[in-house]
C-alpha cells in the first residue's frame, strides 16, 4: 500500500510542473499587461514599460518560468504585482476561508444526499420517492449563485442575525454552506439512490436476508457498504472543486478566498499570484484525488489487492 | 463504517475549532447613548443589526461602514494610481494644500504660501502644532523627505515628479519647493499628488527590519484617522486622529469593508451593512433604481462629472480632413446616446471635457458645441469626398466590454451617414497596448475630469514635451498655446489663452464629444457627507457625521 | 403434533408487475418430514424457486405476492408471523443456498466476517466473541476450508469454494431445513460431485431436513428420499424415489422429462425434447396444464383440471389415473 501511495506522490511531480508550463505558457501569449493595470486610467506607454520592467514582466519566457520554478522549491511563489507582498502569504491568508466553506459543505452535502438518497431507494415507488426526486431535480437546476442569491434576498435581508455579506463570523457561512450544499446534496442524491438500487437488488443482499439479518442492518452493512464506492467519487470530486474555490458562491456571499483571488489575479494579468495559485491548487487537488484513493481501497478490498500487487 | 465516522467527526470539530479561531470578533460593548438615534429615519432594522452584527458598532454614532472595492495596496498614494489607495489614503494623509468645493486650493497642512516672481520657486509655511499619529510634531524636513519620495516614486506619480525639481527646508516653519520649469497649475499639483510623511518614523521603521514593502502599509501620516489594522480582502480598521489640526472627526471608528463584486455591494448597501459607496465604483444600473427608492439609502449626485469621448485615430489618411471629424461629431444622436447610457442622468458636454468647476472652463461663444445635426453631416461627408460613406474603409473600433454600449449605438449612429464600424472588444489590460500601437480607427475613454490642464496632454499633445499623443493630432499653434498657458501666471491672460485653446479643439475635433455623466455616491440616510474632492473619488473624511 | 415438518397447502403466489401478472405457483400442496430429502425437479420457470422463496417469505417486496394458502412450519403457519419473527427463522431455522455463488456473497466483507454474521444474529446461546470465532473455523473446517483463510474476501475463492462458503453460512447454526436452490448448477461437473458428496455428509452429520431443488434427475438421484415433479407452478408428480425411477406409472410430463435424457447405451442421432413450451405464465390456465403438449391429451383435458391419484403415496396430477377433477379450494 505504501508503495502505491509512494508511486504517486512522485507523479505529482511531472504533474505539477506540466500544469504550471501550461498555466504560463497561457499568461504568457495573452494580451496585456500588469503595468497597464497598475498605471491607472489613462497610462503613459512609458510608465507602462517602467512598471513592466521593475515586476520583471519584460524578461524572457525561460527566465521568468525557471526563476518560478527555482522559487517553488523553497516554497516561494514570488510577490504579487498589484500588492508587493509575498503570494504565498497571501493564499495561505485565504485558503482557511476556503477549506472551512468547503468542508463543511462536502458534510452537509454528505448527509442530506446520502441519507435522502437511501431512503429514497428504500421506499422507492413512496410518496417521499418521489418528492425527493422533484425536489433534487430542481436544485440540480438552478445554479447555485441564484440559489444563494434567493437566500440573502429572502433570509439575510430582513433577518439581521445573517450577515449579509462577509465570514467574520462563523454565521457568515451558514448560508454559503447552505447554498453549495443544495446545489451538490442534489445529484448526489440521485447518484446515491440510484446506486443503492441496485445493490440492494443484488444477490448478496438476498443472502443477508437468508442469513436472518434485518432490514436495517441488511441496508447500512450489506447494501450501503457496496453503494459506498461511485458515493465517494462523487463526493471527493466535489470536495476538490470546492476548494478551486467556488467563486461564484465566494463573489456572491463576498468571502475572500482562494477562488476570487485566482480569478481577480487572472484579470490583473498578476502572474506570481495566479501561478502561485494554481500551483497551490494543483496540489491541493492531487493531494484529495490520492486520498480519495486511498479511500477506495478501505471501502474494496478487490481495489485495495489491485494496489498491493 | 464506524471508523469512517468517527474521523469525519474529529475532523468537523477540528475545522470548527479553527474556523472560530480565526474569526476577529471582539466582545459587545453594551449600547449607552443609543436613545438618540431612535426615530428619525434610521430605521429598526438598522438598530437591531447594530447591536447584534459586528460587535464593536456598539453606538452607531461613532462608526461609519465604507465599501471599498478591491484590496489596499499601499497606503502611500503616490506610490500608486490605483483610486481606491488614494480614497483611503486621504484618511490616514495630508498634503500641504487641499481643495474646497469650488475645486479652488486652499491650506491644508501649510497655512501659507508664496509664489516667486520667476515662478520657479513656491514657498509653503506650515501651520503651527500639527503632530503626525506617532506623535512627531511635523517638521518642514518631513516635507522635504515627501518630495524625495515622490520624485522617487516616478513614473507613478508622474506628473509631480516632472515639474517639482526638489525641496529645501529655509527655517523651522518653511519649506521651499522648486520646480523644474514655470508651471501654472503646480499647487493644484501639489494639493492632488503630495502626501506628507514622517521622516523619522519611516527610518525607524527600516532600521527595525522592516522592508519598504512593509512601510507602504504601516506610514505615519497627518491625517483626520489613524491606522488600526488590515486584513487583506477583508476589511480595513482605522480610529479617529483625535488630534487632527481641523479637529477631530465626528465619527470615531473608519470600517472599510472590502466588497468586490457590485451586486453584493448593493445588496450590502440595502441591508443596512454599508453606509458609504464612493463614486469610484460601480452599482449596476438595475440596483440604482432600488437604491434610489429605498427610504434608507440616499443616492448623491455629484459634481464629479466623467467625461466620455471617441478618440480618433488622426494619424489614419481618413480622419485627417477635419470635415470627416466635423461629420462624425454632427452625427451623433446626443440624446439617444445620453437615454440610453445613463438612463437620462447623463448632460451634454459644453466645452470639451471639462465643467463648470475646472480651472480653464471656457464659455467663449467662439467654442463650438455639436449637437445632432444628420444633413449637415452628410453634407460635410460628401464635401469630404465620401458621398454617402462611399469609399470610407471599414472604422475598427477598440474598446472594452464595459463601453460595448456606447460604441454600439455609434455604430447606429454612424451608419445612417453610410459607414461601416467593426466592433473590436479587448480586455481592459490590454486596451491601450493596442492603441500606442496605433492599431485602431476609433476608442472609447471616460475620464474623470482633472483642474489642471494637463489632460489633453495624453491625447494630442506635444510629443516633444513628452506628452502623449493618443489621437494622433498634431497642431503646432495648439501646443504652442498649450505651453502658454502653462506657464501664464495671470488669470485673466490665462483664461483667454484657454478659450482660444477649447475654441481650436473644439474647432478641430479630434474626438468625439459624447457626454458627462455625474459620478454618484451613496450613503446612508441619515450621514452626512462631504463634497467630492477633484478627483479620484476621493472625499474629506473628516466631514462625515451622522445627523 | 404431527411428524411433519413442513407442510404446504394450496400456495398460490404470483407476481404483480405494472405491466401484467405472473403466476408462479398456482396451488402446490406439498410436505416433508424431519430428516427427509425432497428434491423438487422440473424446467425453467417451473416455480420451484418462487415456492422456496415463498418458504422464507424472500420474494421481492413490491412484486412477489402470496395470494392464497399455508406454509405450516412445525404447525404454525409461517405466512401469518411477523417480520421479526421470521428473521429469527431464517437461517436459524430455515436456511436456503442459492444458485449462483459468484454473487452470492458480499465482496466487501471476509468469508469470516459473513459466517460470523449469521452466528452472531442467531447468538441465543449468548457466546462470547472468541467462542463465536471459534465456531466460525468450525464451519470453515466443516466444508473444507482451511480456517485460515477466514480472513480472505470472497474475490480470493474459486466458485467451488464459495460455494462451500455458502454452505458453511446456511448451515452454521443448524437448521433443521434447508432450503438448496440449485446449489452446484453453476459449478463444473468433478466439483459439482465434490460439493454434492459434502452436502450429502452434513445432511447426514446434522440431520438437516433438505428441499433440493434442481433440473438434473441425476443430482436427484443420488441424494434425495421423495421427489416432486413441478410444471407450470405446479406439482403434477410426487412420490419416493423409486416411485419416480422405477415405477410404470408416470405423468405424461415426466415421460417425456427421462426420455428427453440421452442414453448412453443407445445409438441416437437426435435429441428427444418434449415438443411446445411451457405455458405462459401471465395467463391463467384452464384445465391442465400440460394438456397443450401432451400426447395423450383428451378433450377432458383441456377443461377441466385434473385432481391427484394417490397410489400408496405416489401422487399423479392425470386423467388418465384419476377420474376426479381436482377441487378448486377457494378461500
Amino acid at each position: 500500500m505504501w508503495k502505491f501511495i509512494g508511486k504517486r506522490i512522485l507523479l505529482m511531480i511531472p504533474i505539477i510542473i506540466g500544469v504550471s508550463l501550461l498555466v504560463f505558457t497561457i499568461l504568457y501569449f495573452t494580451p496585456g499587461s500588469p503595468g497597464e493595470i497598475l498605471a491607472g486610467a489613462n497610462p503613459q506607454k512609458e510608465v507602462v514599460d517602467q512598471i513592466n520592467h521593475e515586476l520583471g514582466f519584460d524578461r524572457p519566457y525561460h527566465v521568468r518560468f525557471f526563476e518560478f520554478l527555482k522559487g517553488v522549491v523553497q516554497l516561494d511563489f514570488g510577490d504579487s504585482y498589484t500588492s508587493r507582498q509575498p503570494v504565498i502569504g497571501e493564499i495561505l491568508s485565504r485558503f482557511p476561508r476556503t477549506l472551512t466553506l468547503a468542508f463543511c459543505s462536502m458534510i452537509v452535502t454528505a448527509i442530506l444526499g446520502i441519507s435522502i438518497g437511501i431512503l429514497s431507494a428504500v421506499k422507492q415507488y413512496s410518496f417521499i420517492d418521489y418528492a425527493s426526486t422533484v425536489v433534487s431535480m430542481f436544485f440540480s437546476s438552478m445554479p447555485s449563485f441564484w440559489i444563494g442569491m434567493m437566500l440573502l434576498l429572502l433570509i439575510a435581508m430582513n433577518n439581521p442575525w445573517f450577515p449579509i455579506n462577509g465570514v467574520k463570523t462563523w454565521r457568515g457561512y451558514i448560508l454559503p454552506v447552505i447554498a453549495i450544499s443544495l446545489c451538490n446534496a442534489a445529484p448526489l442524491m440521485r447518484l446515491t439512490r440510484s446506486t443503492m438500487l441496485e445493490t440492494i437488488r443484488s444477490d448478496y443482499v438476498r443472502t443477508a436476508k437468508a442469513k436472518g439479518a434485518l432490514e436495517k442492518r441488511v441496508i447500512w452493512k450489506h447494501a450501503f457498504k457496496n453503494a459506498l464506492l461511485p458515493v465517494v467519487t462523487n463526493i471527493g470530486n466535489n470536495f476538490r472543486a470546492l476548494l478551486g474555490g467556488s467563486v461564484i458562491t465566494e463573489t456572491v456571499f463576498v468571502i475572500p478566498g482562494v477562488g476570487s483571488y485566482v480569478v481577480e489575479a487572472i484579470r490583473n494579468k498578476n502572474v506570481p499570484s495566479v501561478m502561485g495559485a494554481t500551483l497551490f491548487l494543483s496540489v491541493t487537488f492531487l493531494v484529495v484525488i490520492l486520498a480519495v484513493d486511498v479511500l477506495y481501497a478501505y471501502i474494496d478490498p478487490r481495489i485495495k489487492a489491485k494496489y498491493t500487487k | 463504517m464506524k471508523k469512517l465516522l468517527a474521523l469525519l467527526l474529529v475532523a468537523v470539530l477540528m475545522v470548527g475549532l479553527f474556523a472560530g479561531c480565526a474569526s476577529t470578533d471582539t466582545t459587545d460593548t453594551t449600547d449607552t447613548n443609543n436613545t438618540n438615534t431612535t426615530d428619525t429615519t434610521n430605521t429598526d432594522s438598522k438598530e437591531e443589526e447594530s447591536t447584534e452584527s459586528d460587535s464593536s458598532e456598539g453606538n452607531k454614532r461613532d462608526h461609519i461602514n465604507v465599501s471599498l472595492s478591491s484590496s489596499i495596496t499601499t497606503l502611500d498614494s503616490m506610490q500608486t494610481t490605483l483610486a481606491i489607495n488614494h480614497i483611503v489614503a486621504k484618511a490616514l494623509m495630508d498634503s500641504l494644500t487641499d481643495f474646497d468645493e469650488n475645486w479652488d486650493v486652499v491650506p491644508a497642512l501649510a497655512e501659507s504660501y508664496e509664489i516667486s516672481d520667476d515662478g520657479m520657486t513656491y514657498i509653503y509655511t506650515l501651520r503651527e502644532g500639527v503632530t503626525f499619529h506617532s506623535g512627531d510634531p511635523l517638521t518642514p524636513d518631513d516635507v522635504v523627505y515627501s518630495v524625495e519620495r515622490g520624485k522617487a516614486a516616478a513614473p507613478l506619480a508622474a506628473t509631480f515628479g516632472k515639474y517639482c525639481a526638489g525641496a529645501e527646508a529655509l527655517d523651522d516653519r518653511r519649506v521651499a519647493l522648486h520646480l523644474t520649469q514655470p508651471y501654472t497649475p503646480f499647487a493644484t499639483i501639489v494639493s492632488k499628488e503630495l502626501v506628507i510623511h514622517n521622516r523619522s518614523y519611516h527610518d525607524e521603521y527600516i532600521a527595525e527590519g522592516h522592508t519598504e514593502a512593509e512601510y507602504l502599509m504601516h506610514v505615519d501620516g497627518t491625517g483626520p484617522y489613524k491606522f488600526v489594522s488590515y486584513e487583506d480582502g477583508v476589511a480595513l480598521e482605522l480610529e479617529a486622529n483625535e488630534n487632527y489640526w481641523a479637529g477631530a472627526p465626528a465619527i470615531k471608528y473608519w470600517h472599510g469593508k472590502i466588497v468586490t463584486d457590485n451586486n453584493a455591494r448593493a445588496l450590502a448597501m440595502e441591508a443596512g451593512d454599508i453606509d458609504f459607496v464612493s463614486t469610484q465604483v460601480t452599482i449596476p444600473q438595475s440596483s440604482i433604481a432600488t437604491l434610489e427608492a429605498s427610504d434608507d439609502v440616499n443616492v448623491i449626485y455629484t459634481d464629479f462629472m466623467q467625461c466620455g469621448s471617441v478618440l480618433l485615430n488622426c494619424r489614419l489618411p481618413e480622419f485627417q480632413d477635419v470635415r470627416v471629424r466635423k461629420a462624425l461629431n454632427y452625427a451623433v444622436d446626443y440624446d439617444w446616446l445620453i437615454e440610453t447610457q445613463t438612463e437620462g442622468k447623463g448632460v451634454p458636454i459644453s466645452c470639451a471635457y471639462i465643467t463648470e468647476k475646472t480651472t480653464g472652463f471656457s464659455t467663449a461663444d467662439s467654442i463650438v458645441n455639436y449637437t445632432y445635426d444628420l444633413e449637415k453631416a452628410k453634407e460635410l461627408l460628401a464635401e469630404a469626398g465620401y458621398p454617402n460613406g462611399e469609399g470610407f474603409p471599414v472604422i475598427n473600433a477598440v474598446i472594452t466590454e464595459q463601453r460595448k454600449g456606447c460604441m454600439e449605438v455609434l455604430q447606429q449612429c454612424w451608419a445612417e451617414l453610410g459607414l461601416t464600424v467593426e466592433i473590436n472588444v479587448v480586455e481592459s489590460s490590454s486596451v491601450w497596448d493596442t492603441i500606442d500601437s496605433g492599431n485602431y480607427s476609433v476608442g472609447i475613454v471616460f475620464n474623470n475630469v482633472m483642474p489642471d490642464t494637463t489632460m489633453y496632454d495624453w491625447y494630442f499633445g506635444d510629443p516633444d514635451t513628452g506628452a502623449l499623443n493618443r489621437t494622433g493630432y498634431e497642431n503646432p499653434e495648439l501646443w504652442e498655446l498649450q505651453e502658454q498657458a502653462a506657464v501664464e501666471m495671470d488669470p485673466d491672460k490665462r483664461q483667454e489663452l484657454f478659450d482660444q485653446i477649447w475654441t481650436i479643439i473644439t474647432d478641430e475635433c479630434p474626438v468625439v464629444w459624447m457626454y458627462q455623466q455625474p459620478q454618484m455616491m451613496y450613503a446612508a440616510k441619515g450621514l452626512h457627507v462631504s463634497g467630492t474632492y477633484p478627483t479620484n473619488s476621493v472625499v474629506h473624511w473628516n466631514e462625515f457625521y451622522w445627523e | 403434533m404431527s411428524e411433519k415438518l413442513l407442510e404446504i397447502k394450496n400456495l398460490h403466489v404470483m407476481y404483480h408487475t405494472d405491466l401484467e401478472d405472473v403466476y408462479a405457483v398456482n396451488g402446490v400442496n406439498l410436505s416433508m418430514k424431519t430428516g427427509e430429502t425432497l428434491g423438487l425437479v422440473g424446467e425453467t420457470g417451473a416455480g420451484k424457486t418462487t415456492l422456496a422463496l415463498s418458504i422464507l417469505r424472500l420474494l421481492p417486496d413490491r412484486t412477489g405476492r402470496i395470494t392464497e394458502g399455508e406454509i405450516l412450519y412445525n404447525g404454525e403457519n409461517l405466512l401469518e408471523k411477523d417480520k421479526h419473527t421470521m428473521a429469527t427463522i431464517r437461517g436459524k431455522e430455515i436456511s436456503m443456498i442459492f444458485q449462483d455463488p459468484m454473487t452470492a456473497l458480499n465482496p466487501t466483507q471476509t468469508v469470516g466476517q459473513q459466517i460470523y454474521e449469521a452466528l452472531m444474529l442467531h447468538n441465543n446461546a449468548n457466546l462470547s466473541k472468541k467462542e463465536l470465532w471459534e465456531r466460525v473455523d468450525s464451519c470453515l473446517e466443516m466444508v473444507g476450508i482451511p480456517a485460515a483463510r477466514r480472513k480472505e474476501y470472497p474475490h480470493q475463492f474459486s466458485g467451488g469454494m464459495k460455494q462451500r462458503v455458502v454452505i458453511a453460512i446456511a448451515l452454521c447454526c443448524e437448521p433443521k431445513l434447508l432450503l438448496a436452490d440449485e446449489p452446484t448448477t453453476a459449478l463444473d461437473v468433478t466439483i459439482q460431485a465434490q460439493v454434492l458428496m459434502m452436502m450429502k455428509n452434513l445432511r447426514d452429520r446434522l440431520g438437516t431436513s433438505m428441499i433440493l431443488i434442481t433440473h438434473d434427475l441425476g443430482v436427484v438421484a443420488q441424494v434425495c428420499d421423495n421427489v416432486g415433479v413441478m410444471y407450470a407452478g405446479e406439482v403434477i408428480e410426487y412420490g419416493t424415489l423409486q416411485d419416480i425411477f422405477k415405477s410404470d406409472k408416470h405423468h405424461p410430463y415426466t415421460e417425456g422429462l427421462f426420455g428427453s435424457i440421452p442414453k448412453l447405451d443407445e445409438e441416437t442421432e437426435r435429441l428427444a425434447p418434449i415438443d411446445g413450451l411451457m405455458p405462459d405464465p401471465t395467463q391463467k390456465i384452464v384445465g391442465c396444464s400440460f394438456a397443450p403438449r401432451c400426447p395423450y391429451a383428451m378433450d377432458r383435458c383441456h377443461t377441466e383440471k385434473p385432481g391427484s391419484c394417490n397410489d400408496n403415496g405416489h401422487q399423479i396430477k392425470c386423467f388418465r389415473y384419476t377420474d376426479e377433477t381436482a377441487m378448486e379450494v377457494s378461500s
